[in-house]
């Protein structure tokens, strides 16, 4: 412990020993006295080095300068006093020396002198750009034996920048010197309230600071430069920016990019500035001349400098930027000639894709909301600039359908609860995923050698994504067949919409007919509806016979058995409607169609779009269907009359009339068969295979509608076919005209047999009164006529010739437009139509 | 003590005979000697400043 009385005395003594020029008594002295006291009790960092420590430290000062023969001396001489008894506090000895080293004798202080704490001179600011040509302390001017001044840092430093600057200059040299010597001063001096000279000690710690983004004493932040200026505490003059150090660092600490910028950059940096600011204190602890100058920080900053120059280019460049797409932008920025800028942006990119390898989904897939019946097509799409770089579009595509799947399972199919199962399978994947990821971090660092790992490591993420998504769709897929019925579904599209069951058409159509032919404003849907159901009943219970009998408006058979195919048919009937499409003056014909309304999940596969184009198939099938009955009502009607009147079987007309029906009918049911069989029940062959083969919800939907659009395209509904179809229609609508003459006949033929037996009856009851058979000229014309065919009309002669002629005329249209046509089905037809040469030897004449 | 002597001149510490006894009375007294240190380059410091500003006095004086 100092004995403070031995303290003092032996301080006064050293003050008159090193400052002769002051009597003792001198007020001054005192002042001097009290200065040495306070800054002996002050608390200094005191890590004592060891004296080998600061032998060590000695010897490197002494190589240094120069005196190497100096520094062999010094070795034997520590050796000398080790050995020498007494030398108990030789490391306080020594350090002291060494701290003392270089110090030059009071005489050659004279140019440097500026003043003291005795005088308190101006601040004087220092030319900061005198400051960036500072040196190591270590290597002093060869002229000068005492560069570092121990008359402290500030005023020293203005001045010995000064001369250092004229000394350069006028030297050549670069090697200015820096006064960095007794750092500890700075803190007492700066606790002197030293005034407004700043040192190049403060200025090292402002610009750790700053690097910091942290304000520092003289490192004001200034908006309008966007960089840290230069202003001292006392005397605000704004210098030139600091070396370049201020502006990068400032623009990088101040614009952190939110999930760009890697917490471990800003950690090394922060490390790097730990690092700077421990050698700071330790010199100060040490007392080393060359702590930490600002020209070190200059040369240890460099390399984060451009690290951080270049992360700041990539943040403005990529800020507008978000996930998958800002790993691109950082990519091609990474494309840049410099290889060391190329391996930071390789680093930054690698962290970039990190958190993205754990949540594909929701970058490069955006979400559009869609009404959940269109779920699977509208709700996710890819957005492919927003690819990460790693990912090729087919993995991406991939990951979308898996990710679409997931989601449709739980929204649409209900199942909200699905995942994975067995989490292990999640964690296999994730575990795939994120190896990958790690394969990813090491494939990126020298891009081009490690192509071929990149490309390995690509492979491992597609196939934990393969993996992934072949689960999902699988699951997917096996709910759709399996829990909605979608094979039931399309059956019954099948065999209700495209007319597949032939008894529910029939019963059908005998309530509707006489429905269909009044004006579509008079019908009524519910009404409809009801016959479509009660017709539906009617042939989809088991055990009923099958028939007209139980259609009607009695609604609903209660009496029959219900069999297995209770749920079949609820599940038809709850899905199956009636649809009238409104347009002014079309008959029930036009209007009525059926309908199938399907839910969310099926309805993926079942869109709007598929049931309209069920639509139209069913409309060419049903018109095809309603020609085929009158067709056939006009046979019954022929028979019948061939039956009563039985002379009428030779007639020309009817005989006549017999043939152009019996070629409608011909042409009909050809046209029949074809589009049932051919076109329909070939294409459904191949749907049923097609999704039976289906592995996700897109091939569902893919096998369905080319499915349908098979089905369009050869039922010559396509566009390309519309001629043909309007060929078509005309014939339909001759031969409905024709069926309807042909029944005009037949009533005309029936009254007419109907008044010949009345005059007949009359003319028996004439003759059995006695009197003539015929009363008159009539009757007697009448009974004439009696056993003869009675005379037809010849309107009806005329009639069936333009029918005649109009048939023959549209249909020779009509086929040589299937004659021609492209398509082999058709061609079929056509050979069929004309099996034995007939229309073409007719065409040919 | 000679040798410590011998020792401070090689150092070049600018240090004679009894400053130095004076300084390694004060560190076996237990004074931090970095602070010692500090204390003496302050003083050097001092004493040059003052004969500045005597040899200005004086050169004022002899110029008027």
């Amino acid at each position: 412990m100092p004995d403070p009385t031995a303290v003092t005395a032996l301080v006064r003594a050293l003050i008159e020993a090193e400052v002769p020029e002051l009597p003792p008594g001198d007020e001054r002295a005192l002042r001097l006295l009290r200065y040495a006291l306070r800054i002996l009790g002050s608390s200094m960092p005191s890590a004592l080095p060891s004296a080998s420590q600061s032998a060590e430290l000695a010897r490197r000062r002494l190589v240094h300068a120069g005196r190497t023969e100096d520094a062999l001396a010094l070795s034997r001489r520590l050796r000398a006093l080790e050995a020498c008894p007494g030398a108990r506090n030789l490391p306080c000895v020594l350090h002291l020396l060494t701290c003392l080293m270089q110090s030059p004798p009071p005489g050659s202080l004279a140019a440097f002198a500026r003043g003291s704490l005795l005088e308190r001179t101006g601040g004087r600011a220092i030319e900061s750009g005198g400051a960036s040509r500072p040196s190591r302390a270590a290597v002093p001017l060869p002229s000068r034996r005492a560069p570092s001044c121990s008359d402290g840092i500030g005023r020293a430093d203005a001045s010995a920048l000064q001369h250092a600057a004229a000394a350069a200059a006028a030297s050549g040299g670069a090697a200015a010197t820096s006064a960095s010597a007794a750092p500890a001063r700075t803190g007492w001096r700066a606790g002197a309230g030293s005034g407004g000279v700043v040192g190049e000690e403060a200025l090292v710690r402002d610009l750790l600071y700053v690097m910091q983004n942290i304000e520092g004493r003289h490192l004001k932040w200034d908006d309008k430069a966007d960089s840290f200026l230069f202003q001292p505490a006392e005397r605000p003059r704004g210098g030139p920016p600091l070396p370049q150090l201020t502006p990068a660092a400032a623009a990088a600490a101040a614009s952190l990019a939110p999930g760009v910028v890697q917490a471990a950059e800003l950690s090394e940096w922060l490390r790097l500035l730990a690092v700077l600011e421990s050698q700071r204190l330790q010199g100060l602890s040490l007392q080393l001349p060359a702590c930490l100058s600002l020209l070190q920080l200059l040369v240890w900053g460099e390399p984060p400098l451009q690290r951080f120059v270049t992360l700041v280019a990539v943040v403005r460049g990529c800020s507008h930027l978000r996930g998958g797409a800002m790993t691109v932008g950082v990519e091609r920025l990474g494309q840049h000639g410099d290889p060391a800028v190329e391996a930071y942006v390789q680093r930054l990119l690698r962290g970039a894709c990190a958190p993205l390898l754990e949540s594909l989904r929701e970058f490069f897939i955006e979400a559009r909301p869609a009404p959940l019946a269109e779920l699977w097509e509208k709700r996710y799409a890819l957005r492919p600039h927003m690819l990460p770089c790693f990912l090729s579009p087919k993995a991406a595509s991939r990951a979308l359908l898996g990710g679409k799947a997931i989601n449709f399972i739980r929204l649409a199919c209900g199942e909200g609860q699905w995942t994975f199962d067995a989490a292990a399978a999640a964690a296999r994947g994730g575990a795939a995923a994120a190896a990958a990821g790690r394969h990813f971090g090491a494939a990126f660092e020298p891009r081009t050698v490690n192509l071929a790992e990149r490309a390995a490591g690509e492979a491992t993420l597609s196939a934990a994504i393969e993996c992934a998504c072949s689960r999902a769709n699988e699951k997917l897929v096996e709910l759709l067949l399996g829990r909605h019925r979608l094979q039931e579904h399309l059956t019954h599209l099948k065999e209700y919409l495209l007319l597949g069951k032939g008894d529910f058409v029939q019963a059908l159509m005998e309530p509707l007919l006489p429905q269909l032919s009044r004006p579509a404003s008079q019908l009524h849907r519910h009404h409809l509806l009801g016959l479509v159901e009660s017709a539906v009943r009617s042939c989809t219970s088991p055990g009923v016979a099958a028939g007209s009998g139980n259609v009607g408006s009695s609604g609903g058979g209660s009496g029959w058995a219900r069999g297995g195919s209770d749920s079949e048919q609820l599940l038809l009937l709850a899905h199956l409607g009636v649809l009238l499409s409104s347009s002014p003056g079309a008959t029930g014909w036009e209007a009525f169609s059926l309908d199938y309304r399907a839910d969310p999940p099926v309805s993926a596969v079942l869109s709007a779009a598929a049931v309209g184009e069920y639509r139209r198939v069913f409309t060419l099938l049903w018109r095809l269907k309603r020609v085929e009955l009158s067709l056939s009502a006009v046979w019954r009607r022929h028979t019948t009359a061939a039956r009563l009147v039985r002379a009428l079987s030779s007639d020309a007309l009817l005989h006549r009339c017999h043939l152009l029906r019996h070629e409608m009918v011909h042409f009909v049911f050809n046209l029949q068969y074809y589009l049932m069989f051919e076109v329909i029940q070939c294409s459904w062959e191949e749907l049923v295979a097609a999704l039976a083969a289906a592995s996700d919800l897109d091939g569902l939907i893919g096998a369905h509608s080319a499915f349908l659009s098979a089905v369009v395209q050869k039922a010559m509904l396509g566009p390309e076919n519309a001629p043909l179809l309007e060929a078509l229609d005309a014939l339909f609508e001759t031969i409905l005209r024709f069926a309807k003459s042909q029944e005009l006949l037949y009533i005309h033929l029936l009254e007419q047999r109907a008044a010949a037996k009345q005059m007949a009856a009359a003319a028996a009851a004439n003759t059995a009164a006695g009197g003539w058979g015929a009363a008159g000229a009539a009757e007697a014309e009448a009974l004439l006529a009696e056993g003869d065919a009675p005379p037809l009309q010849p309107h009806f002669y005329e009639q069936l010739r333009v029918h005649a002629a109009q048939y023959r005329q549209q249909f020779a249209a009509f086929f040589a437009q299937v004659t021609r046509h492209a398509s082999l089905d058709l061609t079929f037809l056509s050979f069929r139509l004309d099996f034995n040469a007939y229309y073409e030897s007719l065409g040919g004449a | 003590m000679d040798a410590l002597y011998d020792l401070s001149q090689l150092l070049e510490t600018g240090l004679d005979r009894e400053t130095l006894a004076v300084l390694i009375g004060l560190t076996e007294q237990g004074v931090n000697p970095e602070a010692l240190a500090a204390v003496v380059k302050e003083l050097r410091r001092e004493s040059a400043a003052l004969r500045a500003a005597e040899a200005e006095a004086a050169e004022v004086e002899g110029g008027s």
